[in-house]
C-alpha cells in the first residue's frame, strides 16, 4: 500500500508539480493579491478590502457587468439553438453530408484574431458586405459595431459563425440516440415533431446541460473579440471599450486594470468576484437541472 | 498515520519549492552585464536588447541604425525586436525579462515612474556631460519626474490642420478656416451626402476622433490642470467649445451618419477618407504628409495650417497639444551600460536627424531644424515653424493620467453623441476626476 501510494505519487507527479506552480499557486497568489495594492513592480501593501469597495463604486465596474451579463444571457440561448439546428439538418441522411459537416465546422479553425477581422469587415456600416446586400432590397443597414446598442449583438452575430464546436459535440450525442426509441415511438404514431420533443431533447440533455454551463462560462470570461474589435477600429485611447464603453467585458476591463492601469489588486479582486458569479450561476443551473436533465436508467 | 504525514509533508515541500521558484521570477535581472556569446561573431562584444514598438517598414529603419550603432563601435552589440505590444513590453519588463532599452510615449512616464520602473537617466547624462540643453522644453519635460529625467523625447508630435484644397476651392474658399466659427461654417459647406444622408465628404475634422477631444480643447484655450497643479480642470472653457463645435457640426448631418462614416475609414489605409480625397479637414500629425506622399504615393493637393483660434481671440490661434515619443532604460535592465551607450548615441543630434529623416518627424533637439536633410520631409517648414508656439501646451503629467485622458474620452463621446448636453459631460468629467491627483 506505501509503496503503491509512493509510486501513484510518483507517476502524478509532472502534473501536480504543475499544477501547484502554475495553478494553486497563483489562484492562492491572485487572492492574497486582490487584498492589496500592488502594481507589479513595488511589493503588495496590505489594504484590506479597498479593492473591492472600490470596485462597488466604479462605474466601468458596473458597465463591464452588464455588458457581459448581456452578452451571456443573449449569446448562450442563440448559440446553443443554432448549434443544435445545424447539428440536427447535419444528422440526416442526404447526399454529401460530409461536405456541409466539413463546410460547417471550418469556421472554428479559423484564428478568432482573423475571424474578428474578417467580420469587422462585413459589418463595416458603409463598405461591409451585409449592408451593401441590405442596400441592394433598399434597407439602409445601422452601424452594426459602432452603434452602443447593436455592437453587443454584433458579437453574438461573429460567434454563431463559429460555433462549430458546440455543433459538434450536438451531433456526436444526436447520434448516440438509440434507433429503436424512434422506431416504437413510430409505430406507436408519433410524429417527428413529438419524437424531437419526447425522445430526442430528453436523451440529450445531459449534453445540453454540459453545453450550457460551457457557453455560461466562456461568456463569462469573453474577450477575445471584443479586445480585437476594439483595439482594430480606428485610433483608440489605451483602455478603450468601444462606443460608449459597450464593448468593455469584464474580462477586458480585468486586463486594462492589470496592464494598462497596473492596478493587479483591484484586477485580482475582479477575478475572484467573477469566479463567485460563474460559481453560483453553474449552482443554479446545477439545480435547475433536475427537473429539464434526464439520465439513462432513471 | 506516518505514511499521511510523509505524504503532507513531502507536497508542502513540493509547494514551497514552488513558491520559491515563482518569487524568484519577479526579482528582475541583477544589474550585472551578461555575455551571452552573440552568435559568436565578436566574443568581447555584450548584448543590449532593445524592443521596439515599430514594425513593418518603421522597423526596417530601426534596424538600419542598430546596425549603424553596432559597427560604429566595438563594446556593445545591440540586438532590435519588433513588439508593436506596448502592453507586452510592459508584461515583459515587469517579470525582469523585458528590454534593456525601449521607446514608448510620453504620457506614461508618470505612471511607470511611480511604479518605480524607469531608470534615472541623470548620472548617466552627468557622466557622460551629455547634452541636452536644445531639447524642446516641454518634450524634455515629459520625461521628467520629481526633479529627476527619467526618459528622452527622440521627436516631438502635435498636431496641425491638413485642408484639401481642391475641396476647399470646389466650395469657394482660398483659405482655411481662421477662427473656430470659420471652421464649422466651411465644414458644413464642405460636407456632401448621399442620397440616404450617409456622408460622403466629410468637411469637419471628426475623423480620427481621438486627434480632435483634447487638441481642440487646447487649441480653444482650455487647460487641463490649474496653473499651480494642484487642481485638474477637465471642465475647462476650451473643452467646452470643442464639444460644442463638434455637437453642432453633427447636429446639422446626424450622429449616425458621422458615426456610420467615421467607423468605416481606416486611419492611413486605403479607406482612409482624407487620402481618398473624402475629408476636406483633418487633424493630423507630422507623420501624416511623409506617409501620404512617400509611403502610400498618393496624389493630394493639400494644406497645412495651424489649429484655428477661438472666437474673438486671435492670439491663441496655432494651440494644441504636444506630446513625444521617448525612450527609457527599465530599473530592472540586465545591461543598462550598453543601453545608455545606445541610447545616447541614437540621441545625440547627427543620429536624431537620421531617424526623423527616416520616419518623417519631427526631431526633439530644435538645434536639428535647420538641417539640410530634413528639409525635404512633406510639411516640415510648417510644423517646425509651428514647434516654436507658446500655445502648444501638454497633457499635465501624473500617475493617474491614463484614467484622467480615459475620463475625457468617455464623457466626450457621450457629449457628442448627444447622449449628454456639453454642462453635464462636463460636470462629470470634474467629478470622476476629483480625486486622481494625489
Amino acid at each position: 500500500m506505501k509503496k503503491k501510494t509512493w509510486i501513484g505519487l510518483a507517476f502524478a507527479s509532472p502534473w501536480l508539480l504543475g499544477f501547484l506552480a502554475f495553478t494553486l499557486y497563483p489562484l492562492l497568489a491572485s487572492f492574497y493579491y486582490s487584498f492589496t495594492s500592488f502594481n507589479i513592480f513595488q511589493s503588495p501593501e496590505f489594504i484590506g478590502f479597498a479593492n473591492y469597495t472600490e470596485l462597488m463604486g466604479d462605474d466601468l465596474f458596473w458597465k463591464s457587468v452588464k455588458n457581459t451579463l448581456y452578452l451571456t444571457a443573449v449569446s448562450t440561448p442563440i448559440n446553443l439553438f443554432f448549434s443544435l439546428l445545424i447539428a440536427l439538418l447535419l444528422n440526416t441522411k442526404i447526399r454529401g453530408l460530409s461536405i456541409y459537416r466539413t463546410v460547417y465546422y471550418i469556421p472554428t479553425i479559423v484564428p478568432l484574431a482573423a475571424t474578428s477581422l474578417l467580420w469587422m469587415w462585413i459589418l463595416n456600416p458603409q463598405y461591409g458586405l451585409l449592408n451593401d446586400m441590405l442596400r441592394m432590397v433598399g434597407i439602409s443597414g445601422p452601424n452594426w459595431l459602432a452603434d452602443p446598442g447593436l455592437s453587443k449583438f454584433s458579437l453574438v452575430l461573429m460567434g454563431l459563425w463559429a460555433s462549430g464546436n458546440v455543433m459538434i459535440i450536438f451531433l456526436a450525442s444526436l447520434q448516440e440516440v438509440p434507433q429503436s426509441l424512434y422506431e416504437s415511438s413510430q409505430i406507436d404514431g408519433a410524429n417527428k415533431w413529438r419524437q424531437f420533443w419526447s425522445i430526442t431533447i430528453p436523451t440529450i440533455s445531459p449534453i445540453i446541460l454540459f453545453q450550457l454551463i460551457m457557453q455560461v462560462i466562456n461568456n463569462l470570461q469573453y474577450f477575445t473579440q471584443a479586445y480585437f474589435v476594439v483595439s482594430s477600429s480606428a485610433l483608440n485611447m489605451p483602455g478603450s471599450g468601444g462606443p460608449e464603453n459597450s464593448l468593455l467585458m469584464y474580462a477586458m476591463y480585468l486586463y486594462h486594470n492589470a496592464f494598462i492601469y497596473f492596478k493587479m489588486g483591484k484586477a485580482s479582486a475582479m477575478a475572484w468576484i467573477l469566479f463567485i458569479i460563474a460559481g453560483i450561476i453553474t449552482w443554479l443551473i446545477f439545480r435547475s437541472s433536475k427537473k429539464w436533465v434526464t439520465y439513462g436508467g432513471e | 498515520m506516518l505514511k499521511r504525514k510523509w505524504v503532507t509533508t513531502t507536497l508542502a515541500l513540493i509547494l514551497t519549492a514552488a513558491l520559491v521558484a515563482c518569487g524568484n521570477g519577479n526579482n528582475g535581472g541583477s544589474p550585472s552585464s551578461t555575455d551571452k556569446g552573440n552568435s559568436g561573431s565578436s566574443g568581447k562584444k555584450t548584448e543590449v536588447s532593445f524592443w521596439y514598438l515599430w514594425g513593418g517598414v518603421e522597423g526596417e529603419y530601426v534596424e538600419e541604425l542598430i546596425s549603424e550603432f553596432n559597427a560604429s563601435q566595438d563594446q556593445y552589440e545591440v540586438k532590435g525586436l519588433s513588439v508593436p505590444d506596448m502592453q507586452k513590453i510592459i508584461v515583459a519588463i515587469s517579470s525582469g525579462e523585458g528590454p534593456d532599452v525601449t521607446d514608448n510615449f510620453s504620457n506614461n512616464t508618470a505612471s511607470y515612474v511611480e511604479k518605480g520602473m524607469l531608470e534615472p537617466l541623470d548620472t548617466y547624462i552627468e557622466r557622460d556631460n551629455y547634452d541636452v540643453s536644445d531639447f524642446v522644453p516641454a518634450a524634455l519635460d515629459s520625461g521628467r519626474y520629481d526633479g529627476k529625467l527619467y526618459a528622452l523625447p527622440i521627436n516631438v508630435n502635435f498636431n496641425m490642420m491638413f485642408y484639401n484644397k481642391s475641396l476647399l476651392a470646389a466650395a469657394g474658399y482660398d483659405a482655411p478656416p481662421q477662427t473656430e466659427e470659420e471652421l464649422l461654417e466651411y465644414a458644413i459647406k464642405l460636407t456632401e451626402t448621399n442620397a440616404d444622408g450617409t456622408i460622403k465628404v466629410m468637411g469637419f475634422p471628426d475623423f480620427p476622433n481621438v486627434y480632435y477631444t483634447n487638441s481642440m480643447a487646447f487649441a480653444m484655450g482650455g487647460d487641463f490642470i490649474s496653473e499651480d497643479g494642484k487642481t485638474l480642470t477637465p471642465d475647462n472653457e476650451g473643452m467646452k467649445k470643442g464639444i460644442e463645435l463638434m455637437q453642432a457640426y453633427r447636429k446639422q448631418f446626424g450622429a449616425d451618419n458621422i458615426l456610420k462614416f467615421n467607423s468605416s475609414a481606416k486611419y492611413l489605409d486605403a479607406t482612409d477618407p482624407f487620402i481618398q480625397g473624402n475629408q476636406a479637414i483633418r487633424f493630423d500629425g507630422p507623420w501624416f504628409g511623409h506617409t501620404v506622399k512617400n509611403v502610400l504615393k498618393k496624389d493630394i493637393d493639400y494644406g497645412v495650417a495651424p489649429y484655428p483660434a477661438p472666437a474673438g481671440k486671435p492670439e491663441l490661434a496655432g494651440g494644441g497639444e504636444v506630446s513625444a515619443s521617448t525612450f527609457f532604460i527599465p530599473s530592472n535592465a540586465k545591461n543598462k551600460d550598453g543601453a545608455w551607450a545606445f541610447m545616447s548615441w541614437l540621441m545625440a543630434k547627427e543620429n536624431m536627424v537620421k531617424f526623423n529623416d527616416k520616419f518623417a518627424n519631427l526631431p526633439a533637439r530644435t538645434s536639428a531644424y535647420d538641417d539640410p536633410a530634413l528639409q525635404d520631409i512633406p510639411d516640415f517648414q510648417a510644423f517646425a515653424e509651428a514647434a516654436k508656439n507658446p500655445n502648444l501646451k501638454a497633457f499635465p503629467t501624473f500617475g493617474e493620467q491614463g484614467s484622467y485622458g480615459k475620463v475625457i474620452t468617455d464623457e466626450f463621446e457621450l457629449a457628442v453623441n448627444f447622449k449628454k448636453t456639453a454642462d453635464e459631460a462636463l460636470k462629470t468629467m470634474k467629478d470622476k476626476s476629483a480625486n486622481l491627483l494625489k
